[in-house]
């Protein structure tokens, strides 16, 4: 029998990702719940679970950064109508609003609008990173199709 | 359990193979040709085109839905 040239077992590759996509998935949404308790429930001051938010801060927004980047978030906006990309928006706001309120909910005291520029700075970089990637995928397209051209 | 991809089974059987040995062949798991049998994994097309290698069949012959 001619053994052919090795590939890689795709299934095996797959279910080797979703392991770890679940692992992670655990992990995150364990650090999430330690962020609510101490900060909701506990009231402890933000300095006492600092490292859990920023990594959850900081894991979401790579997250939502990677996804708009390559297209995965927001590829469907394109072509939405105003309405729907403005739900998009206020979803994103309003999530930027519950870490905050969840931090000031740790310090004792809301400060409304310290919350208000958080979450409109949230909206407008949102928009303004939508328009971003919508402006260069329609040059590289318009790039494309002058290189179409040229060559016929 | 029925089989989905019964084309692939019989160009198997044809020449003599078991599951295990034209896995050995394609480079993959056992399970993973009896999955692709069964009709419960989709392979990629790299990988559709090593099953039909061994198999010494064409892409249509084995992977093209049937009428």
């Amino acid at each position: 029998m001619k053994k052919q040239i090795r590939i890689e077992d795709e299934r095996i590759r797959e279910i080797r990702h979703k392991i770890v996509n679940e692992a992670f998935a655990i992990m995150f949404f364990a650090l999430w719940v330690i962020v609510m308790v101490k900060g909701l429930f506990l009231h402890l001051p933000t300095r006492e679970y600092l490292t859990e938010f920023i990594l959850v801060i900081g894991i979401s927004l790579y997250i939502y950064v990677r996804m708009i980047v390559t297209g995965i978030f927001g590829s469907d906006l394109q072509s939405a109508s105003r309405g729907q990309k403005l739900k998009r928006i206020l979803v994103i706001m309003l999530g930027m609003g519950v870490g905050v309120g969840i931090s000031q909910a740790g310090e004792g005291e809301f400060n409304i609008l310290r919350m208000a520029i958080v979450v409109i700075t949230g909206g407008a970089l949102t928009y303004l990173m939508l328009y971003i990637v919508k402006k260069i995928n329609d040059r590289q397209i318009e790039e494309l199709e002058r290189k179409d051209k040229e060559e016929q | 359990m029925t089989v989905k991809n019964k084309r692939m089974k019989i160009a198997r059987v044809e020449k003599d193979l078991s599951q295990q040995q034209l896995a050995d062949m394609v480079g993959v798991t056992r399970q993973t040709i009896g999955m692709i049998e069964m009709g419960n994994f989709n392979p990629s097309l790299n990988l559709c085109r090593a099953i039909c290698k061994a198999l010494g069949k064409t892409l249509d012959e084995i992977f093209w839905e049937e009428d």
